[in-house]
C-alpha cells in the first residue's frame, strides 16, 4: 500500500526484494557451497564462492563419522510418535473444550494457556530429576514424552471445533452414533485442514529441538539430528566440509515439509496468532 | 421391527442425556492431555520453586535453606552479567526485528509477480533449526576461512579478525542471527495484520490529501497496533529464552561474554551440578518474564485498535 503510493516503479522494487531475498538466502547458500568443497579449498583464504573442484568425499566420510543413519532413524521415529500422539491429544480436549460445557471447564483451558508462560527453559532441571526418577533418561519415551502436551495445539484445535455447527453433532447423537464414535467418525475427519497445520508445527518444532536431547541424550545410539550436529564439531579443529554437507542433510526434510506445506505455514500462523 | 428400532433410539438417547454419563465425557476427552501436562509441567513447576528453597548439589541430601539461595543468588556476579547479556541481546532483538519485519510486509503486502517466493526465500530461516543456521553462522565467522571476514575485508581494511572470540564484539553476530532466522515470521504476522485493514480507510485517507507517509504513521502504523503488541510480548518471551545459538557459537565465552541466564542456569544445573542455585534463577527468570508481560500488556494493552 506504502509502496504504490510512494510510486516506487515495479524495478526498483524487485531489485529490494531481490537483493534481500538473495541476503537472506546467502547462508544457505554458503552451506551447500562449502559442502561439495573439497578440504583444500573449504581451508582456502581467500575463499571461492563456487567450488572449483565439486565433490561429494564430505557427505561419504561425514556420514559414518558419527551413526548418521542410526541418527536419523532416531530422530524421524521421535518425530513420527510425538506428532501423531500430540495432535491426537490436543484434538480430544480441544473438541472437548469447543463443544462441551462442563464444570471447570473455564479454568482448566486457563490452566492449559498458562503453561504457555512457562517455557521448557525454566524446567529443565526438574524435568531431568523427574525422567531420572522414573527411568526414562536415555530413553525414547524420555525425549518423546515430556513435548507432547503443547497448550498450541489445544487452542488450534479449540479454535477450529468451534467454527464446526453444534447441529451435526445433535444430528449424529439423535441417530444414535456415541459421543466418541461421533468424534472419531464425524468430527476428526472434519478437522484435517486444523490438524495438518498442528502436524507441521510439531514435526518442525520436534525435529528442531536441541535443549531437551542435549539433557536426556547419554549414549550415542539414541543421537537425535541436533544433537549429533552440534557433536560433530571437534574440540579443537572442525571439519567444516563435512560439518556442512551434514547440516544440508538435515535440512533436506524440512525444506521439503516446507516446499510441500508452504500455504500451510502460513495460515498456521494467522490462524493463531492475530485471530487469538 | 420399526417399534424395536425406536424403542433402542429411545433408549440410547436416554442413555447419552444420563445425567452421569454426558458428564463424564468430557473430562475423558481432556483427561490424556491434562495428565501429560501435569506431569510434565505442573509438576516441574512446583519442583523448581521447592528446589530453590533448598541448597542441593547431589552428591549431599538436600538441605532446607529458606531464602538464602535467592539471597546468594543475587550477590552472584555471574547472575547479573549473564542476566545484563540478555537483556541487550532481547532488546537488539526487538529494536532491529519489528521494524525490518513491518519494512518487509509492507514491500510485500503488494500483489506482485513472485510474491510468494519472495516470501518463502525470507520465512525460510525460521523453519530450520537454530542449531543448523548457529553452525553455519559460526562457520561464516570464521577467523581464517570465513566467509564474513572476506566480505568485510573488502568493504575496506583488514578486517580478519575473530569476532566471536572478542568479547566485545561476540555478541553482535548472536543478535543478528537471531533477527534474521526470525524477522521472516514475525513478517508473515504483521502481513496477516495489514491484510486485516480495509481499503476504504486508505481511500478515505487519500481523499482527505494523506500523502504516503502520513497514511503509514498516523493510519497504518496504529491500525497495526494489537498485532504489534502481540509480536512485542511473544518476541520478548521468546528470545529471553536465548539458548541454543549461543551455546553453538560462542558456549558463553569467550569468558562469560555472551553467557544468557539459560545458559546460566543450564550451567548450574547441568556442569556443576548445583540444582538449588539452576532452580532458583529459573525462579527469577519467570518472574521477570511474568512481569515484563504484564507491564507490556498495560502499556499497550489499553489502546484498543481498529475495529469493523
Amino acid at each position: 500500500m506504502i509502496a504504490k503510493q510512494l510510486k516506487i516503479s515495479r524495478g526498483a522494487m524487485y531489485l529490494i526484494l531481490i537483493v534481500i531475498s538473495t541476503a537472506t538466502f546467502f547462508p544457505f547458500l554458503w552451506m551447500v557451497s562449502t559442502a561439495f568443497k573439497p578440504a583444500s579449498e573449504v581451508f582456502q583464504s581467500p575463499p571461492n564462492f563456487i567450488p572449483q573442484k565439486p565433490t561429494l568425499s564430505n557427505f561419504i566420510i561425514g556420514w559414518n563419522i558419527l551413526p548418521f543413519g542410526r541418527i536419523f532413524f532416531n530422530t524421524i521415529f521421535i518425530t513420527v510418535t510425538r506428532t501423531v500422539i500430540s495432535a491426537f491429544l490436543a484434538s480430544l480436549a480441544g473438541y472437548a473444550f469447543a463443544k462441551y460445557r462442563f464444570w471447570g471447564d473455564k479454568f482448566f483451558f486457563l490452566l492449559i494457556l498458562a503453561t504457555l508462560m512457562i517455557p521448557f527453559q525454566l524446567t529443565m532441571i526438574p524435568v531431568f530429576l523427574l525422567l531420572g526418577k522414573i527411568g526414562w533418561l536415555n530413553t525414547y519415551q524420555g525425549l518423546i514424552f515430556p513435548g507432547v502436551a503443547q497448550a498450541f495445539g489445544v487452542f488450534l484445535m479449540r479454535q477450529y471445533f468451534r467454527t464446526i455447527p453444534t447441529e451435526l453433532i445433535e444430528v449424529s447423537r439423535l441417530d444414535g452414533a456415541g459421543e466418541f464414535r461421533i468424534f472419531f467418525q464425524i468430527i476428526l475427519p472434519l478437522a484435517k485442514p486444523a490438524l495438518a497445520v498442528l502436524a507441521i508445527f510439531s514435526f518442525q518444532g520436534s525435529w528442531n529441538e536441541f535443549l531437551l536431547p542435549l539433557i536426556v541424550v547419554e549414549s550415542d545410539w539414541l543421537l537425535t539430528i541436533q544433537l549429533g550436529l552440534a557433536k560433530f564439531r571437534g574440540e579443537l579443529w572442525t571439519d567444516w566440509g563435512q560439518l556442512m554437507a551434514m547440516t544440508l542433510i538435515s535440512i533436506i526434510p524440512v525444506m521439503i515439509v516446507f516446499l510441500v506445506f508452504q500455504k500451510h505455514f502460513i495460515k498456521g500462523i494467522s490462524f493463531t496468532g492475530v485471530r487469538g | 421391527m420399526i417399534s424395536a428400532e425406536k424403542g433402542l433410539r429411545l433408549f440410547s438417547f436416554g442413555r447419552r442425556f444420563n445425567i452421569t454419563g454426558i458428564k463424564a465425557i468430557p473430562y475423558l476427552f481432556i483427561l490424556p492431555h491434562m495428565a501429560l501436562l501435569f506431569v510434565f509441567v505442573l509438576i516441574p513447576v512446583a519442583w523448581v520453586l521447592v528446589l530453590s528453597f533448598f541448597h542441593w548439589d547431589v552428591f549431599f541430601p538436600p538441605q532446607f535453606i529458606w531464602f538464602d539461595g535467592f539471597i546468594q543468588t543475587l550477590r552472584e556476579p555471574l547472575f547479573w552479567k549473564s542476566l545484563g547479556t540478555t537483556a541487550f541481546y532481547v532488546c537488539g532483538h526487538l529494536l532491529f526485528k519489528i521494524p525490518i519485519a513491518i519494512g518487509l510486509a509492507l514491500l510485500l503486502n503488494r500483489r506482485i509477480k513472485g510474491r510468494i517466493l519472495f516470501r518463502g526465500l525470507i520465512y525460510f530461516p525460521y523453519v530450520v533449526s537454530m542449531v543448523t543456521v548457529a553452525l553455519i553462522w559460526q562457520w561464516m565467522f570464521s577467523a581464517e576461512y570465513g566467509v564474513i571476514n572476506f566480505l568485510l575485508s573488502g568493504v575496506g581494511g583488514s578486517y580478519t579478525k575473530n569476532i566471536l572470540g572478542n568479547p566485545k564484539l561476540a555478541i553482535y553476530p548472536i543478535i543478528a542471527l537471531g533477527v534474521w532466522k526470525n524477522a521472516g515470521q514475525t513478517m508473515v504476522i504483521f502481513l496477516a495484520g495489514l491484510q486485516g485493514i480495509p481499503e476504504t480507510v486508505y481511500e478515505a485517507a487519500r481523499i482527505d490529501g494523506a500523502g504516503p507517509w502520513k497514511t503509514f504513521w498516523y493510519i497504518t502504523l496504529p491500525l497495526l497496533k494489537p498485532i504489534t503488541l502481540f509480536v512485542l510480548v511473544i518476541s520478548t518471551l521468546g528470545s529471553f529464552k536465548v539458548f541454543d545459538q549461543v551455546y553453538i557459537m560462542t558456549n558463553g565465552g569467550p569468558g562469560y561474554a555472551t553467557m544468557t541466564i539459560v545458559q546460566y542456569i543450564y550451567r548450574e544445573g547441568f556442569e556443576r551440578f548445583n540444582l538449588g542455585m539452576g532452580a532458583t534463577a529459573s525462579c527469577y527468570l519467570f518472574l521477570i518474564l511474568l512481569s515484563i508481560t504484564i507491564i507490556q500488556m498495560k502499556f499497550f494493552g489499553k489502546e484498543v485498535g481498529y475495529q469493523q
